[in-house]
């Protein structure tokens, strides 16, 4: 895999009336993991619908390892490299969990690897790899309608991950998940960096994004109103606000577990 | 020239009715009932049939447009019915309907033996009103006359009534509606009903004029009635009725200007232009694909 | 090879592999979610071209065949980028559209001999051969099938934007399998020709579109050979009812359109079927186990 990074300049994206994406720009380097945070109907689905290629911004650049994929439709963006989750789920509903996600080894599986292809390339084995890593393996036979929420969502992030992406976008993975499960994410998001691939994630579990990102962008009203470190998130006023509802006279606190649900500084 | 825009405008007020029928389905049902051709021409044969009993013409006009409605009701009740409620795909349903369509197709042409029938014009108004240098037949300003009587009495019934009002907010939403008390199932019934019955008088009103039918009379007009609607936009009223009037202007400058056989070709060319260059038609609403 | 039967028995047989061949042209299309109801007027083109080929041109047949078959293709791949970008049933009503118009034309052109159409076509395809070509044209869909792309189009049909979202060039696969429709369709189309030594643009009318769409969703749009039993079947029913009145007919294949469409709207070879079928085959009972635990514990 090559090393990549995401670029965006001056992005935009009007509905009508409504800037649902504000003129945003920032630039990602290869192998970290982004944090988007941000209220709903910040457009942080929105912005990474523009990022992979499921929406046409109405101006500004979208540069994925230097090369310009602004506008270019979904499986341009795949091929170069990037995988994402969806929000809302995006799944092959009556295939099993298996099936699923040997779906997302087509631009893996191209027929001149096949000679080259050592044993644990087969699209047998990376997929099992992939369902075990997921902690699948008792459903992979099961059509995917059938599983509880939390596994659906699992079962889409290996889709992703069979792609073997540069970049990997989850929007809202952990969502629906209990505290163990949304912590076994976090370990395969920290391996799927450690292999070199660049992560952006979208979340509302603050807790996980200062645990696992390296960086985090705040997004509100379309616009980029904040980047931070991850441990020094919560001192941004933006999100004091954003988040916590905080006026601002009272800024400057840090939250307590109770505002939060978890532990706001982790190791 | 002059003379042709008229025919023209007659045929493409009976084309208006059409679409009004399949619009009026699409809007409510969301369905392309395939089976419309079949409504046209048994309505039509229901009139026929009760002409050559000795009923008054007025009254066989209203029989045939019964018969129209009433046999879509039932298309619609048992088949459509219980595909919708199955939540069977929109492709499976028009393929159910090309079904309903053939086999009602195939009990008409049996019936008739396969001839084509003289369709009595001579019960309708036959002679011609000379304005200038232009002739009008009388059945054609009959014909202008009833297509417009509908189109204002549909409109009206839309915008007036409680259950035009309601039919409407059905079209828009079938849970809000419900949610509203409208019970959404004698407002189908009623959409589909009326659907039907102009499905009949429009092609009462075509046959009249050309002076014959047979079973496959129905299946002509469905091309036209599609093509209608998807030049004026699915689901909207105004476009069909701008629809029927620019494909009737085209057929009769076709078949007067180029040829016979490419007139038939008409209603096929529109759609595949419009689906090509915007599918929306011109009263409907972009729908954006982005894959 | 098929001498055992007689002439008329053979004729029968090659109308039937005709209708295969249609059939598997709608199927190709289907099974990427391509709606085409164009086959009928790509099977005109690849006729006429055929015919007009060897009796003008003094073409072999095998060669205006050929041509034939490649010119329905030519066709569906030009106009298929007008249209294929359209959703669902307006795909349905335009690739229909297509295909009308296609018979219009040819019936509008004079050297193609209008309505009364051509006459005259020598008998080079007999039972053997139109048995060889089906059969290719099987083993070709078998190794679709059993490919990445035959994966890939069958995820399409599914969901649309998953295949996008894992990188299959949903524009272009769509694009080459409208291709494939026509060039199948207007094999079939051109194979006909040769056998039935008439053509006229009124046989690919409506009502051939019925009966084959009527097979094609009795078939399902999993895998080839439902299409292919469907047809072989009902085609033989319909000819050991011998010379049916069309209310029969009708009857037949608009009822059997109906039914299956509202029973079995997948078809015989229904995903959904096999699946139940692997589900209760020994060694699964650990799935099930887990999803029913799964289910009483987590709620949906």
């Amino acid at each position: 895999m090559t090393a990549a990074q995401v670029e965006v300049e001056h992005l935009s994206r009007r509905f009508g009336g409504v800037l649902a994406v504000d003129d945003v720009s920032f630039a990602i380097e290869p192998g970290t993991v982004t944090g988007i945070i941000g209220p709903n109907g910040a457009g942080k689905t929105t912005l990474l619908n523009l990022i992979t290629g499921f929406a046409v911004p109405t101006s500004g650049r979208v540069r994925i390892a230097g090369r310009d994929l602004t506008g270019k439709r979904p499986y341009v963006l795949a091929r170069a490299g990037v995988a994402r989750t969806y929000q809302n789920l995006l799944l092959l509903e009556d295939e099993t969990v298996t099936e699923n996600i040997r779906i997302g080894r087509h631009l893996v599986d191209r027929r001149r690897l096949r000679r080259h292809r050592a044993d644990d390339q087969r699209p047998a084995q990376v997929v099992a790899g992939l369902v075990d890593e997921l902690g699948l393996t008792e459903v992979a036979a099961a059509p995917v309608a059938s599983l509880p929420y939390g596994l659906r969502r699992r079962v889409e992030i290996a889709r992703a991950l069979a792609t073997n992406p540069a970049v990997l976008i989850l929007d809202e993975p952990t969502a629906g998940m209990t505290r163990d499960e949304s912590d076994d994410i976090a370990s395969v998001v920290r391996q799927v960096r450690d292999r070199g691939c660049t992560v952006l994630l979208v979340e509302h579990n603050i807790r996980l994004v200062t645990v696992i990102c390296d960086e985090v962008l705040v997004l509100n009203w379309g616009r980029l109103i904040g980047r931070e470190t991850a441990a020094k998130v919560w001192e941004l006023d933006a999100v004091q606000v954003a988040y916590l509802g905080k006026k601002p006279n009272d800024l400057g606190q840090q939250p307590d577990d109770s505002e939060v649900g978890g532990s706001a500084h982790s190791e | 020239m002059l003379q042709q825009t008229i025919n023209g405008i007659a045929l493409g007020a009976t084309y208006a009715l059409l679409g009004l029928g399949v619009t009026l389905i699409w809007g409510v049902l969301r369905v392309m009932n395939f089976a419309f051709g079949q409504f046209i021409t048994w309505g039509a044969f229901g009139c026929l049939v009760a002409i050559e009993d000795g009923v008054p013409i007025w009254l066989s006009v209203l029989i045939g447009m019964a018969v129209g409605g009433l046999l879509a009701v039932v298309v619609d009740a048992t088949v459509i019915a219980y595909m919708r409620r199955r939540r069977s795909s929109e492709f499976a349903l028009v393929v159910a309907t090309i079904g309903v369509s053939y086999l009602l197709s195939s009990i008409a042409q049996d019936r008739t033996d396969s001839q084509i029938r003289p369709f009595p014009s001579q019960d309708f108004p036959d002679g011609v009103i000379n304005l200038g240098s232009v002739q009008i037949p009388e059945l054609q300003l009959m014909s202008l006359a009833i297509a417009a009587v509908m189109m204002v009495g549909l409109a009206l019934w839309l915008n007036t009534t409680k259950s035009g009002r309601a039919l409407r907010t059905v079209s828009w939403s079938v849970s809000t509606a419900e949610l509203l008390g409208v019970r959404s199932r004698s407002i189908f019934a009623i959409a589909v009903f009326i659907s039907g019955a102009l499905a009949a008088i429009a092609g009462i009103c075509i046959f009249a004029e050309t002076a014959t039918i047979s079973y496959s009379s129905g299946d002509a007009l469905l091309v036209v009635a599609f093509a209608v609607i998807v030049l004026g936009g699915m689901g909207s009223v105004a476009g069909a009725v701008i629809g029927g009037l620019i494909l009737g202007l085209a057929q009769v400058y076709t078949t007067a200007y180029i040829s016979n056989t490419f007139s038939q070709a008409v209603g096929y060319i529109v759609i595949l232009l419009i689906l090509i260059v915007r599918p929306s038609g011109i009263f409907g609403s972009q729908e954006e694909q982005r894959v | 090879m098929f001498n055992w039967l007689d002439p008329y028995s053979q004729f029968v047989g090659v109308s039937l592999l005709v209708n295969v061949l249609l059939v598997l042209s709608l199927f190709v299309a289907f099974q990427c979610g391509v709606l085409s109801l164009a086959s009928v007027g790509f099977a005109a083109d690849g006729a006429f071209t055929a015919a007009l080929l060897n009796m003008k041109e003094g073409w072999s047949p095998a060669l205006s065949i050929a041509a034939g078959a490649l010119a329905a293709g030519l066709l569906a791949l030009v106009f298929g980028r007008l249209i294929l970008h359209l959703r669902g049933i307006y795909l349905a009503l335009g690739s229909f559209a297509l295909g009308q118009v296609c018979v219009l034309v040819i019936a509008d052109l004079s050297f193609t001999g209008g309505n009364q159409g051509i006459i005259g076509i020598p008998t080079s395809v007999g039972l053997t051969t139109a048995a060889v070509v089906v059969v290719v044209v099987c083993a070709l869909l078998q190794i679709l099938h059993q490919s990445r792309t035959g994966r890939a189009l069958r995820a399409m049909r599914l969901d649309d934007r998953v295949a996008a979202g894992v990188g299959v060039n949903t524009p272009a696969y769509r694009a080459w399998a409208f291709a494939a429709s026509g060039v199948i369709a207007g094999l079939a189309g051109a194979l006909g020709a040769f056998s039935t030594v008439t053509i006229s643009p009124g046989q690919y009318d409506f009502t051939l579109l019925v009966q084959i769409l009527a097979m094609a969703m009795i078939g399902g749009a999993y895998h080839w050979s439902g299409g292919v039993i469907a047809a072989l079947v009902i085609g033989i029913i319909q000819q050991d009812l011998g010379q049916v009145a069309p209310l029969v007919q009708g009857l037949l294949y608009g009822g059997l359109l109906v039914v299956v469409m509202m029973l079995l709207p997948e078809g015989i070879v229904d995903r959904r079927g096999i699946r139940w079928i692997r589900g209760h085959l020994p060694g699964s009972r650990g799935t099930r186990q887990a999803i029913a635990a799964l289910q009483s514990a987590g709620g949906q």
